[in-house]
């Protein structure tokens, strides 16, 4: 085999097989990273509204748009709706393609 | 022949690079997420504590208990062993020990791998509200 034919098979043998799997690692550690912002700044929101309030509520159906499933819940499993009493927690799940994560806040806000 | 096994040697350590890379930067932006979420938790907690004390000055344990508590709870990384620096601060950033000055914590959580060397590190500094 020439200097020419190696390297188009490798070239070849790259585009086919490797740049796919390179691409998907970069994709999926674009979208850990995104995801993992998100939960943090959801998180924020929520302590700071105090609950499942409206502005909470528009910012998770953007996100929905862009593929993010967020569900609120408190300790017993009980989907969370509207403004929560102070100390009780709001645990948020989160999944975006498969990803998956949760955190959760205690509310202070009266 | 040889060429091919050239190139194949180029490619292979172009993987292996990028693999490495994004699995740091993975890592990292997980321990960055973990740390700064015991903010908001740490917080809510020492407001808690303050309130029961009814007095203005910090429980240096109860800080601490509550601080290592939350960092373990927020720990995206999980099956890693970490290992928990922090310093008390004063109103002016200077470190402190004596309770009724701290108004600050700042802390850094270090992931280690098998060998306890540290692999990710990310700092935060939290301020306590007394209000």
């Amino acid at each position: 085999m020439g200097e020419k034919t190696g390297f188009l098979t490798v070239l070849l043998l790259f585009g086919i097989a490797i740049l796919p799997l390179l691409f998907n690692t970069y994709n999926s550690q674009v979208k850990t990273a995104k995801l993992l912002t998100i939960s943090n700044e959801m998180q924020q929101l929520v302590a700071s509204e105090g609950g499942v309030t409206d502005r909470v509520k528009n910012a998770v159906n953007k996100l929905k748009d862009q593929g993010v499933d967020i569900t609120f819940k408190d300790k017993n499993g009980n989907t969370v709706n509207g403004k929560v009493a102070v100390g009780e927690t709001v645990v948020m799940h989160y999944d975006y393609d498969g990803f998956k994560t949760s955190n959760s806040t205690i509310i202070m806000k009266r | 022949m040889t060429n091919v096994f050239k190139y194949l040697f180029i490619t292979f350590i172009f993987i292996v690079a990028t693999v490495w890379v994004v699995t740091i930067a993975t890592r990292q932006s997980a321990n960055v997420t973990s740390t700064q979420e015991v903010q908001l938790a740490l917080n809510s907690a020492q407001l808690g504590s303050i309130r029961e004390s009814a007095t203005n000055a910090v429980d240096k344990k109860a800080l601490v208990a509550n601080l290592v508590l939350e960092v373990i709870k927020a720990q995206k990384e999980q099956g890693k062993d970490i290992k928990i620096d922090y310093v008390f601060l004063d109103k002016n950033g200077k470190v402190t020990e004596v309770e009724n000055q701290i108004e600050s914590v700042q802390f850094k959580v270090s992931l280690l791998n098998d060998e306890k060397k540290v692999i990710s590190s990310s700092t935060q500094r939290i301020s306590l509200n007394k209000n």
